[in-house]
């Protein structure tokens, strides 16, 4: 269960952050359920490289921490899987479950994104941030957050915001969707300490009045 | 030269973490975390508990010049994160040079990977 923002996990293959090298990305068909790590790179791909027997002469995976510490926790599973296949088949499946779990919450965590610390490293994850825009967005009335996803813009901690938001219609929508650019401007700022300098946002949907108006049709929603 | 164990700076830059206003926990790294879920195959599930040290990784520079030390740290809602990030940014890099024998540069890197609404699991 996602506690934090169920909205992170990207529902198709996700994007790379860098740019794409070709390869990296052409020579490995996902499979289903495969994970990108925050810095691009697909699991599998990871995991494939730590198995080979020739350290991969690849510049990215020596240097990049989240690769090693992905091909890290392959050693330990490795181990356990070994010792398990020996004695308990049927644990195989249960220990499966949880290194998925354990790598999907990392990869749920998103990208990195700097705070507004010129001087420091300081860091937060892109699903830590959306949440608290979404938040902020959610509050302006008639609007709710449907995604959120932040980017690093240029140079520097700049960081833009794309949103998409349903809205409800009884108020012109440009005046709505400018209550919603400064409320999530205003907690980037108060709340984080993010450099938001860009705020893109779509309204993809009408959000509909709760309770709907009598005679509006059978309630689908809700229990008792 | 001198020799410091990685882990005692583990130790130390994970107090000094968790000592920080707002900080509620250290988010364990992905290893510990397909450690644990390895070692809960042979232990029950409950007995497993992640040391705050998981949530920090220690290393030396590329070139044996000082340290580097990355935290990962949960927040409670509430408080501005950078701020929050500064100050223990500032807390671990004091901690882990105190408790070097020798002067040595220490470069800290801190990740906020969450922040805890009050209703959440900690």
């Amino acid at each position: 269960m996602a506690l934090d923002d169920p909205h992170t996990r990207p529902p198709e293959p996700p994007e790379a952050d860098g740019p794409r090298t070709g390869s990296a990305a052409a020579d490995v068909l996902p499979f289903p359920g495969d994970q990108a790590l925050p810095c691009g790179r697909l699991l599998s791909r990871v995991w494939e490289q730590a198995q080979d027997e020739a350290p991969a002469a690849d510049p990215h995976t020596v240097s990049c921490p989240h690769c090693r510490e992905a091909a890290e926790g392959l050693a330990t599973v490795n181990a356990a899987t070994r010792a398990l296949r020996a004695v308990d088949p049927p644990g195989l499946h249960a220990l499966a479950d949880r290194v998925m779990n354990a790598v999907r919450t990392e990869v749920g965590l998103g990208r990195l994104l700097p705070l507004a610390d010129p001087d420091r490293d300081l860091r937060i994850t892109e699903s830590a941030a959306a949440k608290a825009l979404r938040q902020a967005a959610d509050g302006v009335p008639g609007a709710r957050a449907a995604t959120c996803r932040l980017t690093s813009a240029g140079e520097g901690t700049d960081i833009r915001v794309t949103m998409t938001l349903v809205a409800m219609l009884d108020r012109p929508l440009p005046e709505r969707v400018h209550q919603v650019r400064r409320a999530i401007l205003h907690s980037a700022g108060q709340d984080l300490g993010l450099a938001v300098t860009a705020v893109d946002i779509s309204v993809v949907d009408v959000l509909e009045p709760w309770p709907p108006h009598p005679g509006a049709g059978i309630r689908t929603g809700g229990g008792a | 030269m001198t020799t410091v164990d990685p882990t005692a700076l583990l130790g130390v830059a994970a107090e000094a973490a968790l000592g920080v206003p707002g900080v509620t926990g250290l988010q364990p790294r992905l290893a510990h975390r397909l450690a644990a879920a390895a070692a809960s195959t042979r232990t029950h599930p409950a007995s497993h508990r992640t040391p705050p040290e998981a949530g920090v990784r220690a290393e030396r520079a590329p070139d044996g010049s000082g340290w580097h030390i990355e935290v990962r740290c949960v927040l409670a809602e509430g408080r501005r994160a950078v701020d929050v990030a500064r100050t223990v940014h500032g807390r671990v890099r004091t901690a882990v040079i105190s408790r070097l024998a020798a002067p040595e540069p220490v470069t800290v890197t801190v990740t906020v990977t969450r922040i805890a609404a009050r209703y959440d699991e900690p």
